[in-house]
């Protein structure tokens, strides 16, 4: 007779980097039911976004995410313009796509080498964030920050990257790509141990994550090939993307995915900044928001979506965020049951779950 | 905004239901207070083009509730449920059951679809092993080794062929690099690798599928080496026309040249030279390969060049031009071919490779008495294999090391060499110690002949006009071998200077890949896998604990019968030795 037993996992708990906590019903060893539940970390952000200027809000949003909190406020600021009937300049377009992507290699490394110390795989996830300095350095080098990019504003972008650090980005950046050629790629494409870990873990089918509204690297895992930069916001018509899509639907898929977008972010980086025209980076922007309007982008755990309000004053009336891991959440119900204690952490982890974003 | 719908509490289901029927994406809704009432804005993505998305509007009355959508999309549920909260909106039916503790669908159509997959433990994994790693073939070592182990030669024999055509010659003169990295290796008990190699070839028989397709493609191969036979082998299996050039009058290339008949018999080779050639390669003995050109203009679509490194590296000592100071390639050869060569009783080898332990060998076979190998450094450094080291001694030849010629004198008809006496330094950037000169150290030494094995390096034709690359190699695409000329390929010794039998094996498929590439094909090998019903875990046949521990004696030809003649040193396992081997590896291949 199974043993019926509940476990709380989290909101505290060494594997997860944030307050999620998910009631576990476990049978033996066996996960038959769960509950996520969140709610630790709500800042009112939507409700301290109708009290700024809409100017300030792009501060604000800039720090939903510490991790991909560059896309943010570039999604609110493409909102904003599209309101206002502004276009950003092309140059301020390339920029945009540059730290988009920065910021997106800076998360997928961040994760993976959490992925590595979940799975108690230490020196994989030394190596993977002595690579994510690189990352932070350019970062600091291009905006001054090393984690909060904080570089969009309505209208363009607040900095510029002249011809010679564009030159020290594209070193730094192939140096990038050797160090996780050399000490990153090797462990997670051929490492047994890892693939013990992940494959057949935390499976999700492709009927499952469209049912369940999943997005990003949790839904093209499983084979969904969706991926919002395909609309071609920013300068990602010019540069051109093809999304990474594995077909699997297990931890390890979206591992892969994730690991084989670090790659394609780098590529893209390289190449906005090689196809970056000259001219202006901001253009000056009169007037107030009116009307509503929605705003997508490509987080690196999926599609961030933005509706905006305006009714003609400094303030914005309604801004309503949904975070890619609001809509990754529910793919637990079926990626958890079934599968041993063991390997919740791993599972857990697979689709990044970013709860600061989701509770905003 | 585009695309918006208003409509009122009740038509919101049958619009939602339009959108489910159109398959369109559930984005999220946003939900807004307009002071005497609230708006519920849902936002869907169409299926074909992502914008722009559709929106559908409900206004409702402050107090009053909406009919919830989650059971046409399940995952409209957590935002409901969040706009239940935060606004305090009735929103009646959510199909997850947020009241019950434990998320589960209550009454969802999709219900069945929602369904966790069941669980499965995994199969199996194999895991990456040391020996299979190290092998330049890629061999499955730790499958053959465990079919042998159970008794299933043929199939263990079927397993080597899937990596590699010649397990007949690599049974018996591969350097196996695998059995260094054996995790026996510590215990100095490795398994006995390539003796097990050779065990399945002998003791058991594979037949060849020939090539069912014909691309209509003609290859030729210049050189019929172990690179270039392999390489023909690939290619005919893969449907094309192969023609091998050969310079010298019989087939086998530095496999016949090189290697002494005691370690290699000739029936072994001209057994997997004729697999080769009943696979419908024709091989023309006699013939040198003038132009590249020539070749092209006579019908070959692509050309590989494996005409390996034939010639001899000089001493570049005062008094090496005497007639009696000869090459080891030279020396070999005349033997292998079947010449007479005269060398007196007293013969000084000097060099420390294989190829200077097969010479000294092989003027003891010829009956010279006193044999001496002068090397620079000591027996550790030695890149003479340690067995065949062993058993030079063994027939009684002389090894004397730290020991480097300074000249060759000859006087009154008398030859002497003379050298220096070294001493260890510390490790070079090859990892082997540095030999160091003392000075006034010299001692001479009175031979008959002189045989100097101090390298190799490939002779390449002017004619063919290719890059040339350090110690005459060609320059060749590291992956796919072609060279600066178009449809000309290389492998093989001529590329990476004097290597092994088992590296020009291992580079011949990857040459033939790339022409079939070349050729229009797709680069498949013909290959099908072993299918054996095997255990999967370690403890299901194997007692670990079971005192078998001692690796497998080859036994040998008695040294007075060696000195006799060229029959085989080595003379094989049995079959019961063989799968007593076979049954102490320890398959690290397993997980457990």
């Amino acid at each position: 007779m199974a043993v019926r037993t509940v476990i709380p996992f989290g909101p505290q708990h060494p594997v997860l980097p944030e307050p999620i906590h998910l009631k576990l019903e476990l049978e033996d060893e066996r996960v038959v039911g769960v509950m996520p539940i969140i709610g630790y970390v709500h800042r009112g952000i939507e409700k301290a976004a109708e009290l700024n200027t809409f100017r300030q809000n792009t501060n604000l949003f800039d720090r939903i995410c510490g991790i991909c909190s560059f896309i943010h406020g570039q999604t609110y600021c493409q909102g904003v313009e599209a309101l206002m009937g502004v276009e950003a300049p092309p140059r301020a377009r390339f920029l945009r796509t540059f730290w988009s992507e920065l910021s997106r290699t800076h998360s997928h490394l961040l994760w993976l080498g959490l992925l590595a110390d979940c799975m108690g795989f230490e020196s994989l996830f030394m190596q993977i964030w002595r690579a994510r300095e690189i990352v932070q350095d350019l970062s600091e080098m291009t905006t001054g920050h090393r984690v909060i990019q904080a570089s969009s504003v309505v209208g363009g972008v607040r900095r510029d990257i002249d011809k010679d650090m564009a030159k020290e980005v594209d070193k730094r950046l192939v140096a990038l790509k050797e160090m996780l050629d050399s000490t990153v790629a090797p462990a997670l494409f051929h490492d047994a141990t890892i693939k013990r870990r992940a494959v057949g873990k935390g499976m999700l089918s492709k009927e499952q994550a469209e049912l369940l509204g999943a997005v990003g690297p949790t839904a093209r895992g499983s084979g969904v090939a969706k991926d919002i930069r395909q609309t071609g916001y920013a300068a990602f018509k010019e540069v051109g993307f093809e999304p990474v899509v594995e077909t699997a639907g297990d931890s390890y898929a979206r591992t892969l995915v994730r690991a084989r977008e670090t790659y394609q972010s780098i590529e893209i980086m390289r190449k906005a900044l090689a196809m970056m025209p000259e001219g202006e980076i901001l253009v000056r922007v009169d007037g107030y928001p009116e009307g509503e309007t929605v705003s997508r982008c490509e987080q690196p755990r999926g599609e961030v979506f933005y509706y905006l309000k305006g009714n003609g004053t400094n303030h914005l009336e309604r801004v309503k965020v949904r975070t890619p891991t609001f809509a990754n959440v529910p793919t637990y119900l079926v990626m958890l049951p079934g599968c041993e204690m063991a390997d919740v952490p791993v599972i857990t982890l697979s689709i990044d779950p970013c709860i600061g974003c989701t509770e905003r | 905004m585009k695309n918006e719908v208003s409509v009122d509490k009740a038509e919101l289901i049958p619009a939602a239901k339009k959108m489910l029927a159109e398959k369109a994406r559930f984005v999220t809704a946003s939900c807004l207070d307009l002071r005497d009432k609230f708006e519920v804005i849902y936002h869907f993505e169409p299926r074909e083009n992502p914008e722009p998305l559709t929106h559908i509007r409900v206004k409702i009355a402050k107090g009053d509730s909406l009919p919830s959508i989650s059971n046409l999309y399940l995952c409209a549920a957590l935002i409901e449920n969040e706009i239940q909260e935060l606004f305090n909106i009735k929103i009646s039916g959510i199909a997850l059951d947020f009241q019950k503790r434990f998320l589960r669908a209550r009454e969802s159509p999709e219900a069945e679809l929602l369904k966790p997959t069941p669980y499965v433990s995994q199969p199996p994994m194999r895991l990456p092993v040391r020996c299979g790693e190290a092998c330049p073939a890629g061999i499955d070592i730790p499958r053959y080794v465990r079919l042998i182990g159970e008794g299933k030669i043929a199939e263990s024999l079927a397993v080597i062929k899937q990596a590699m055509p010649f397990p007949g010659i690599l049974g018996r003169v591969c350097f196996a690099p695998c059995e260094h990295d054996c995790r026996q290796y510590k215990q100095e008990e490795p398994i006995a690798i390539r003796m097990l190699k050779r065990f399945a070839y002998d003791h058991a028989t594979y037949e060849e599928k020939k090539p069912t397709n014909r691309s209509g493609k003609r290859v030729a191969v210049i050189g019929s080496g172990p690179a270039g036979l392999g390489a023909a082998y690939y290619l005919a299996k893969m449907g094309h026309g192969i023609t091998v050039f050969e310079a010298l009058s019989k087939i086998g290339g530095m496999m016949r040249v090189g290697i002494p008949e005691y370690r290699l018999p000739r029936k072994v080779l001209d057994d997997e030279i004729n697999m080769v050639k009943n696979l419908g390669v024709e091989i023309k003995t006699d013939t040198k390969v003038e132009s590249l050109d020539n070749l092209f203009k006579d019908g070959y679509q692509a050309v590989l060049i494996a005409i390996g490194a034939h010639q001899g590296i000089k001493m570049r000592v005062e008094g090496e031009d005497h007639p009696k100071v000869i090459e080891c390639i030279d020396f070999l050869r005349d033997v292998n071919f079947g010449r007479k060569v005269d060398l007196g009783n007293r013969v000084a080898v000097v060099g420390g490779g294989n190829a200077a332990i097969d010479a000294a060998r092989t003027t003891r076979r010829l009956g010279a008495k006193e044999v001496t190998v002068f090397y620079r450094r000591s027996r550790a450094e030695m890149p003479a294999s340690p067995s065949e080291v062993e058993e030079a001694i063994e027939e009684g030849v002389k090894i004397e090391f730290l020991a480097l010629p300074k000249k060759v004198l000859s006087k009154n008809g008398t030859l002497s060499l003379e050298n220096f006496r070294m001493k260890l330094g510390e490790p070079d950037a090859s990892g082997r110690r540095r030999a160091d000169l003392i000075k006034g150290s010299e001692f001479s030494v009175d031979v008959d002949t002189i045989i100097t094995a101090v390298g190799q390096r490939p002779e390449i034709p002017e004619q063919f006009e290719l890059r040339i690359g350090p110690a005459n190699t060609i320059v060749v695409d590291i992956e796919t071998l072609a060279t600066s000329k178009k449809g000309v390929f290389a492998a093989g010794d001529v590329v990476t200077g004097p290597a092994s039998v088992v590296q020009a094996i291992a580079v011949a498929r990857t040459a033939a890949i790339a022409i079939d590439k070349y050729l229009g094909g797709k680069g498949v090998l013909p290959i099908w896998e072993v299918r054996v019903n095997e255990p999967t875990s370690r403890h299901t046949f194997l007692e670990r604990w079971q005192k078998k521990d001692k690796r497998v004696e080859m036994p040998r030809l008695s040294t007075e019968k060696r000195l006799q003649g060229f029959d085989e040193v080595e003379l094989g396992l049995s079959q019961a030795v063989a799968v007593a081997e076979g049954q102490r590896c320890w398959r690290c291949d397993l997980e457990e």
